[in-house]
């Protein structure tokens, strides 16, 4: 029985690939790299939720850990990612978000390049690297510290193997496309559904390429789903352990999608995926990368829908800017160097790329994703707290108040998203909780003095409707108690549950 | 036929080395006996004085010790997957002898004990060898007592090219003494050994004749892969035929890619007849004489190549037989493993700082986990169901993080490279079987236990392989 990867032959019709020595491509990502860490770049929400959690896992702290495995708003690679260059930064210095944002992006990047380079597209490889500056929603997403973009790297891997295992069949390339796949079930609910439906299409592809049939190609489909599932089983386990509670992370995310709507506009302008959408279409007809363009289809329906999802119920973009980045470059990439046996086909595909990049150049708008100011210098500052949070009462606000009669009072903070404008790692003044247990709270409260900071029911913070948090803001409890009502509704409630010990009552059974 | 060469006589005085290179006469030599006994008072010792950093030392060893097994795993598949390693021949070149020169002469030789069953069809097949017989010599290797097959054999009237050989009954009675009695004598360029029950490609003699034309002259060994004709029997025969397409499909040309020592297969070795007798044949005391020879060869200087061709043999189907065979092949790592290191210096001397590493981790470190694996596997499962306090005291952040990537994704790679192997193999629907693995690397655990305790015991048992009636 011959295995089905071992035929070298090349079903497209193009320039023969150049071969390159590997050596030249890590040198080209060590140049990219470098210069990109030079041109530094801008902090955003995301990033101030990421380093909230890395900073509360290097401090030991268990909210760390939750946030990390239960969240699928600030899913788990981008936090991992974000963790390692941290470890890395203090021992060689350093800014974390700038070292992994330009890793993140010269990999991109130069897998891009390589694409096209080694096609002989000399020219589109010189023209993606001027694209980007000139697009401007390229250019703020490129600018934009989102550690996310390390999520975007297997993505675009994906796609580049995928591209070579279309043209030379070889086994390693399909299991690199696998793998990185299945990596992007820890990217985030945008990401999962992306790698679902891809590994489905291919999946599809391969099926109907060989008359409908698995017979002769059997384990194939093994391999390509092996990675997907095992990555979200495992993410399962995780929640099990860490919460017990195997669906937490998925009920938690469910749980924000409220009825009443947050915000009346799209996070960014989606018309740049229909040009993309109809580009990738055309390829996908008859072109020599066909297989490519149809697992690529599905994220220009998948992105923007999960975009207008995150807006509408508040549940964050997570990482749908950079494999916005990845599509577009994909699919430009891919038109300009796909060989198409029909000269009216080519010439569409032209044309549509053509479009796509214009869309972009007009009307793509990626500042409502990551709040980026028009003020540099604004944004900066406001970037060291989350805009979120502009309305939050200060920490050392809330800490006057409580330590006038409460000194050794901590305050809890519940959520992903809290713990980030009030970071404090170590669990000082602030103890975060990832959700909100009412069994567990009075437990604590009977070893501590604790408050309790609830944020308005705007659906921001927790969910409007079906959530403890709401209905405390709502109807309070019979044992905590309003201290205050901050301006914009922010309340801060006090256990009125005394520690044990305290009490000075004399319980004696022979006392009447 | 008078000898060429004395491979069985013990010339030396040294009980380690009887015939000059170190062999298993004796598990141990003397400085590693004090070793491992200082070991043990020093551990025990340890644990009375303070248990817990006992523990914590021991756990990041391990844990170190994990991860580099899995690194190393990772990079030789990945090695085997960027680019086929193996020589590979086409229909084209094998209708002409290599060089265009005759055919070289080419010497099999079929240990065999008890096979009078299967005798038969052994010949059968044996005789759809596509290669000239009159260059060829199939040597039967039938011990003198071995009455049933013996009798078997005459009966089939046997003709050239194959010969009965009789092995003379001597201590010890092992498959690698016999193997070095029949290559005593005999004239004949190559030489490949094949087991009772194995079915090779017809047209393997003539692969490996041009691959070692083809090959630089170190090249002293050409190991064709293995597998199995009844792959689908049960789950056992599953799980072994997706361990062997790993082995054969992945591992091996993997390390032929680092130019690492290569640990035979028992079977379907082609030899350089000459070299091999001038390494002095197999160790007739060692349970695992290929893995051994593998090595020796490696030190002598000479190397391995794989060769894409098959010989299909019978998987064990009999989960208490394999465990047997598979405690066997422990077992004879063990005793390799130690046989190999009793010139600690020397052995890093001759193979140099990275090959010395390859041959810890290769060789040593497969006997090592598969004996500690179920304890770790304990220790995760206490951990899952019950969450004891105290035990994260032994894994801080770094141990924690290195132990988890061992745990989730060193076994998901272990699991996926069987899925992997099993599609490279062509057994495309056995890759699920990738699912089922720890299963099956529990049954190695509890086998190589079974290997390591019989060390102690009975160091020279050979478990024969039993081989089952086919369907």
């Amino acid at each position: 029985m011959q295995s089905p990867s071992t035929d070298n032959h090349r079903e497209t019709e193009q320039q023969p690939v150049i071969i390159t020595p590997p050596f030249f491509w890590y040198a080209c990502f060590i140049i990219l790299a470098i210069a990109r860490i030079q041109l530094g770049g801008t902090p955003c929400l995301q990033l101030s939720i990421h380093q909230s959690i890395v900073d509360s896992i290097l401090a030991g702290n268990d909210w760390g850990r939750q946030a990390l495995i239960g969240n699928l708003d600030n899913p788990f690679l981008p936090t991992v990612a974000l963790l390692t260059v941290n470890v890395i930064c203090r021992v060689f210095g350093g800014n974390p978000a700038v070292l992994l944002c330009s890793i993140s992006q010269a990999i991109i990047m130069a897998f891009f390049l390589r694409m096209t380079f080694v096609r002989s597209k000399w020219l589109l490889a010189l023209f993606m690297i001027v694209l980007v500056p000139i697009v401007p929603f390229l250019r703020d997403l490129l600018f934009t510290l989102d550690p996310n973009w390390f999520s975007a790297v297997p993505a675009v891997a994906a796609v580049y193997y995928l591209i070579r295992w279309q043209e030379l069949k070889n086994l390693r390339d399909l299991l690199i496309v696998a793998i990185s796949i299945g990596l992007l079930a820890f990217a985030g609910p945008g990401a999962i559904l992306i790698a679902v439906f891809f590994i489905a299409v291919m999946a599809e592809q391969y099926r109907l390429k060989n008359n409908g049939s698995w017979q002769d190609h059997r384990g194939i489909r093994t391999i390509l789903w092996g990675p997907l599932l095992y990555c979200i089983a495992i993410w399962l386990l995780w929640n099990s352990l860490i919460f017990n509670d195997i669906f937490f992370g998925l009920r938690d995310a469910a749980h924000r999608m409220t009825v009443k709507i947050l915000h009346p506009v799209m996070p960014f302008n989606c018309l740049l995926f229909l040009p993309m959408a109809v580009t990738l279409a055309i390829l996908s007809i008859n072109s020599s990368h066909k297989w490519t363009a149809r697992c690529l289809l599905p994220g220009c329906f998948i992105i923007p829908v999960v975009a207008f999802i995150s807006a509408r119920f508040g549940i964050g973009p997570a990482g749908l800017g950079p494999l916005t980045f990845g599509l577009f470059l994909s699919t430009i990439s891919i038109a300009f160097f796909a060989f198409n046996p029909a000269k009216h086909t080519r010439i569409a595909t032209y044309v549509a790329a053509a479009c796509t990049i214009v869309v972009a150049c007009l009307f793509s708008d990626l500042k409502q994703t990551y709040e980026v100011s028009e003020d540099p210098e604004k944004q900066q500052e406001k970037a060291s707290l989350p805009t979120e949070a502009a309305d939050a009462p200060q920490a050392q606000e809330l800490l006057d108040f409580i330590d006038r009669y409460w000194p050794d009072s901590r305050i809890i903070l519940v959520g992903s998203r809290l713990p980030a404008i009030y970071p404090d790692p170590e669990a000082k003044r602030f103890v975060s909780k990832i959700n909100f247990n009412e069994k567990d709270f009075l437990a604590q409260a009977k070893e501590e003095q604790l408050h309790i900071l609830i944020p308005p029911p705007d659906g921001r913070f927790y969910p409007i409707q079906n959530s403890i948090l709401a209905d405390i803001h709502k109807n309070g409890r019979d044992w905590l108690f309003l201290e205050k009502v901050f301006p914009n509704n922010w309340q801060l409630w006090r256990s009125t549950i005394p520690p044990q010990g305290e009490s000075k009552l004399m319980r004696d059974k022979t006392d009447n | 036929m008078s000898k060429i060469i004395d491979l069985t006589t013990h010339n030396a005085d040294n009980p380690y080395e009887p015939r000059g290179f170190p062999q298993a006469t004796l598990t141990v030599c003397k400085w590693q006996k004090i070793a491992l006994w200082l070991l043990v008072i020093g551990l025990v010792v340890w644990a009375i004085a303070d248990w817990r950093s006992e523990i914590f030392i021991i756990n990041l060893v391990l844990t170190i010790f994990y991860l580099l097994s899995t690194l190393y795993r990772m990079l030789i598949i990945e090695l085997a997957l960027q680019k086929p390693r193996e020589i590979q021949l086409t229909p084209e070149e094998l209708a002409t002898p290599p060089n265009g020169r005759e055919w070289p002469r080419y010497m099999v030789i079929l240990p065999m004990y008890h096979e009078g069953d299967i005798l038969p069809h052994l010949v059968d097949g044996l005789s759809k060898l596509d290669y000239p017989k009159n260059r060829l010599e199939i040597r039967l290797l039938i011990e003198e007592d071995d009455d049933e097959t013996m009798g078997v054999a005459k009966s089939l009237d046997l003709k050239p090219p194959f010969v009965i050989t009789p092995i003379p009954k001597s201590y010890p009675r092992t498959k690698p003494k016999a193997c070095n009695v029949a290559i005593e004598d005999g004239d004949a360029d190559y030489l490949v050994i094949y087991d009772a029950e194995d079915k090779p490609e017809p047209d393997q003699l003539k692969k490996a004749a041009h691959a070692f034309a083809r090959c630089p002259k170190e090249v002293a060994c050409i190991q064709a892969k293995l597998g199995f004709y009844n792959p689908d029997q049960n789950l056992l025969t599953k799980c072994f035929t997706a361990d062997y397409a790993t082995w054969f499909g992945l591992c091996l040309p993997g390390l032929d890619c680092l130019q690492a020592p290569i640990p035979l297969g028992g079977t379907s070795n082609h030899f350089r007849l000459n070299v091999l007798r001038k390494v002095g044949g197999w160790d007739e005391y060692n349970v695992t004489e290929d893995c051994d020879l593998g090595l020796r060869l490696f030190a002598g200087g000479w190397r391995t190549r794989v060769l894409e061709s098959s010989t299909w043999e019978q998987a064990c189907p009999n989960l208490l037989f394999w465990i047997k065979q598979r405690s066997r092949w422990v077992k004879g790592y063990i005793q390799t493993y130690l046989i190999h290191t009793r010139d600690f210096i020397g052995l890093h001397k001759r193979f140099g700082f990275w090959n010395s590493l390859q041959f810890h981790l290769l060789i040593g470190g497969s006997f090592f986990s598969q004996l500690i694996n179920p304890f770790y596997w304990l220790m995760t499962l206490i951990w899952l169901v019950f969450r004891p306090s105290g035990v994260d005291a032994f894994f801080p952040a770094p141990i924690f993080v290195m132990g988890s990537f061992c745990l989730f994704i060193g076994n998901f790679i272990f699991a996926y490279t069987a899925a992997i192997a099993c599609v490279k193999r062509g057994a495309g629907h056995l890759a699920k079987i990738g699912i089922i693995m720890p299963f099956y690397w529990l049954m190695i655990s509890i086998a190589a236990w079974k290997g390591f305790l019989q060390l102690f015991t009975n160091p020279h048992h050979w478990e024969k392989t039993k081989h089952f009636a086919t369907k």
